[in-house]
């Protein structure tokens, strides 16, 4: 369920899609339905579109400074650590 | 720019708003040095594809778009059309760089803005609609239905998302998506969404 993507017939999908010289990539979004629904939900709630509150993730995230973060996975390198 | 001026000069006495200015033929000149297609500088600027042909047709300006290096990139330090944009010959900083080209691409491009109709070619997202500009969008399926919005970067966060991108040798979509799951599964939406402190003006002494 976890790793349910949304691939499935009658499934959302979001992609992000950038173009830049008249140039045109759509790279899909790794996101579970269930992601999806709360992505919805929460969008549902603000009264915005999903894209708008992606958008709004995005621009939140960038102007935070909190890309690294987000990204960066925790504490990598404990399992590494001498005992 | 004899040219120019009679062009736009009859406009003005018949009363129709001028479109072909001084500034917007050295516009469409710079658009079409950066690859832009005639069907987004006719946007930009305003006018019909046709009116755009006939008026570049007029004073000798080529519509066809000049080979470029087909490498992807964010705006690309070392391009000589931004500083063609507004400090010909400039040797600025690529913050700098950007920063005067962002200027100018907004001095010049805002009044387009005004037209409701997106071009057949493009259609732009409310910041990084300016001309070679890069613009993203969220793309929904669902049910055979599409839809798609423009994300609200700036040419500035768009520059850093590709950079962060690039160190980590992953797409920007991917990057977005790992930023999108990453959120979700730590449940950050509500922090990075909510405003700081909404209510701190409100309270009571």
């Amino acid at each position: 369920m976890a790793d349910q993507r949304s691939s499935e017939a009658g499934a959302a999908t979001i992609a992000i899609r950038m173009r830049y010289r008249g140039e045109e990539r759509t790279t899909e979004l790794p996101l579970t339905q269930d992601m999806i629904g709360r992505l919805a939900l929460e969008a549902a709630f603000r009264n915005v579109q999903i894209g708008e509150l992606i958008g709004e993730l995005i621009v939140g995230l960038l102007k935070e400074d909190l890309l690294q973060t987000t990204l960066a996975p925790k504490e990598p390198e404990e399992d590494k650590m001498p005992p | 720019m004899t040219q120019i001026t009679e062009l736009a000069t009859p406009a003005l006495t018949r009363g129709r708003q001028i479109k072909f200015t001084p500034e917007r033929i050295q516009q469409i000149k710079n658009l079409v040095e950066r690859g832009t297609c005639r069907e987004e500088i006719a946007e930009l600027i305003g006018v019909t594809v046709g009116s755009l042909q006939v008026t570049c047709s007029r004073l000798g300006i080529s519509l066809r778009r000049p080979a470029f290096n087909k490498t992807i990139g964010v705006l690309r330090r070392d391009d000589a059309r931004f500083s063609r944009v507004s400090a010909p010959g400039s040797s600025a900083s690529a913050g700098a760089l950007l920063h005067l080209t962002k200027e100018a691409l907004e001095r010049n491009s805002r009044p387009a803005l005004v037209k409701p109709e997106a071009a057949p070619c493009q259609e732009y997202g409310n910041r990084a609609n300016e001309a070679a500009a890069a613009s993203f969008a969220v793309q929904m399926q669902y049910r055979g239905e599409e839809r798609t919005t423009e994300l609200p970067l700036t040419q500035d966060m768009i520059g850093r998302l590709a950079f962060e991108a690039a160190f980590r040798n992953v797409q920007i979509g991917e990057l977005i998506g790992e930023l999108i799951v990453g959120l979700l599964k730590e449940d950050r939406l509500q922090t990075i969404l909510a405003p700081k402190e909404p209510d701190e003006g409100k309270m009571a002494p």
